[in-house]
């Protein structure tokens, strides 16, 4: 059965990391590949407490072993992978990250 | 109500167990990006007895705890959460501005959240209640 949109959907991807990737990233002496980093503010404790929350999407296969707890090398700032690395059906992953220091 | 902010806060502050600590009420003006830190705010009131003149005001005293996400962020949170109680629960303020101060209590704790923004916090609710005089 023909799956058209599938196809679709990783050109999408590939296009979106050519045109909007703004970092680099790496899980440790792996090869770099782009991604889509982004920060912004959070409260995750109400107005207690603000912080800068951090969010790396990309190509699920450019680094397919990837786990909850794995460091991730970003512009050579390290940060600990939050939650788990499940892509979407397309490919595409989003993580959320923390700096380890 | 906000009477005992700046008490609570000092009361904080001074221990051990918070030294490094960025120890702040809701009221200040302050980079909340600090960690560890401790803060200290109202977060609602009940009113357990009004009559005919006055009423019993019973405010509750959050203090929020959260340091960084580490192998040691447990054994932080565990520290100052065992700190704050023993300073804050049965204390008496006694006359704080223009009323006296019933005893803190813990009245219930909010568990300890590991965000996924690399912070681990805790919340401590205490209560406590002064009467307010209305009109006669």
């Amino acid at each position: 059965m023909p799956t058209p949109f599938a196809a679709h959907e990783q050109r999408l991807n590939r296009a979106v990391l050519r045109h909007l990737a703004n970092a680099s990233a790496q899980v440790g002496e792996g090869g770099s590949f782009p991604v889509l980093f982004q920060r912004e503010l959070e409260q995750p404790f109400g107005l207690a407490v603000d912080v800068a929350s951090y969010t790396c999407a990309f190509e699920a296969q450019s680094a397919p072993s990837l786990a909850e707890g794995d460091r991730l090398t970003i512009e050579g700032v390290t940060y600990i992978v939050a939650t788990a690395p499940v892509p979407d059906v397309s490919g595409w992953l989003s993580v959320r990250v923390y700096p380890e220091a | 109500m906000l009477a005992l902010s700046t008490p609570i806060k000092d009361r904080l502050a001074a221990l051990t167990e918070l030294s490094g600590w960025s120890v702040r009420t809701g009221t200040e003006t302050v980079d909340r990006r600090v960690f560890p830190a401790a803060d200290v705010r109202v977060v609602g009131a009940n009113v357990t007895d009004s009559k005919a003149g006055a009423a019993m005001v019973a405010p509750e005293w959050s203090v929020t705890l959260v340091v960084k996400r580490s192998d040691a962020a447990a054994s932080q949170i565990d520290s100052a959460f065992a700190a704050v109680f023993k300073s804050l629960h049965n204390w008496k303020p006694g006359q704080q501005g223009e009323r006296g101060w019933e005893p803190l209590r813990l009245a219930r704790v909010q568990e300890p959240l590991f965000d996924d923004s690399g912070v681990v916090g805790c919340e401590l609710i205490f209560s406590t209640g002064a009467r307010y005089m209305g009109q006669d």
